[in-house]
């Protein structure tokens, strides 16, 4: 009995999307879609604009001494960094070694 | 206007020809989407991405089918994207997965509008166990019970044979008669 009521229900839903309506888009669908169509335009305008920007001979050789100037100062910087350590670590040995003696003479006295 | 009129006029960029399309087709193009995602915002953003390209790739377009067939094949392949873009984000989301709660894979309940009232319920049932059928199937179920087309046009949109097609829906049927059997045996 179940078994015969579960095949009818089957069936049923089966054919549940007998006599359905078309679903509706929402109203002004075209003006966002002219919308999505101006911004893609506009984003390809503005990257064409750019590309041809950068691709200007005077702008490429521009931006090729910028970026070697950055690494000459990167290492520049870099070796002047060294030296500042090797300083520092000089220093702090010194204050070690005064360190050290501090409580050498502190443990020789009775 | 006939359609290689048409399509003559979209090719050189005539505006209120693009505008009489979008009008003519919107509800076309929603339906199938919605009926594919189960989800009326991607629809939404899928239409308008059918007409987006519609307007961008109109010149590739070769004429050798109907300006719908192209429109409803542009659609299925949007639509079946979004849902695999879906899935991967849903596989993706591991940090989301562990800090939800008991969230459960079972396709949410979709309720689409132009189902007549006394069969909403089943149809429910219908639109979930049609997710689990694989896509060519529910493709050509669906493109046949919702939009209403025939077996040629739907192997013209999906690029297959009548015969293909013939057998993609015997499957879906079957399949689907399976998947409600479970269904109802479970619920009942």
């Amino acid at each position: 009995m179940q078994k015969r009521s579960i095949e009818k229900l089957v069936e049923e839903t089966l054919d549940s999307l007998e006599g359905a309506k078309r679903a509706e888009a929402k109203p002004f669908l075209l003006t966002r879609v002219l919308a999505k169509i101006n911004s893609g335009e506009e984003t390809a305008n503005a990257w064409t604009r750019i590309s041809v920007f950068l691709s200007k001979p005077a702008v490429a050789l521009a931006g090729l001494l910028l970026i070697i100037l950055i690494n000459a100062a990167i290492i520049f910087s870099n070796t002047k960094g060294n030296e500042n350590i090797q300083n520092m670590n000089s220093s702090k040995d010194e204050f070690a070694v005064n360190v050290l003696s501090i409580y050498e003479s502190e443990n020789q006295e009775p | 206007m006939d359609q290689l009129e048409i399509i003559a006029k979209l090719k050189q960029g005539d505006k209120t020809v693009y505008t009489e399309v979008v009008e003519q087709w919107q509800h076309m193009i929603y339906n199938t989407a919605l009926s594919i995602v189960q989800n009326g915002e991607d629809a939404e953003d899928i239409t308008q991405d059918v007409f987006v390209s519609l307007y961008e790739r109109i010149q590739s377009f070769r004429e050798e089918s109907a300006l719908s067939t192209w429109l409803y094949s542009i659609t299925v392949r949007k639509a079946l994207d979004n849902e695999k873009r879906k899935a991967r984000q849903k596989r993706g989301g591991f940090l989301q997965r562990i800090f939800s709660v008991n969230e459960s894979d079972e396709p949410v309940n979709f309720n689409h509008p132009g189902i007549l009232l006394d069969n909403k319920e089943n149809a429910t049932v219908l639109f979930k166990a049609l997710k689990k059928l694989p896509d060519k199937q529910r493709v050509a179920f669906t493109l046949h019970k919702m939009e209403g087309l025939s077996y040629q046009q739907i192997a013209a949109i999906m690029d297959t044979s009548l015969y293909a097609i013939e057998s993609l829906q015997v499957r879906a049927k079957n399949n689907l008669k399976k998947i409600l059997k479970e269904y109802y045996e479970q619920h009942l």
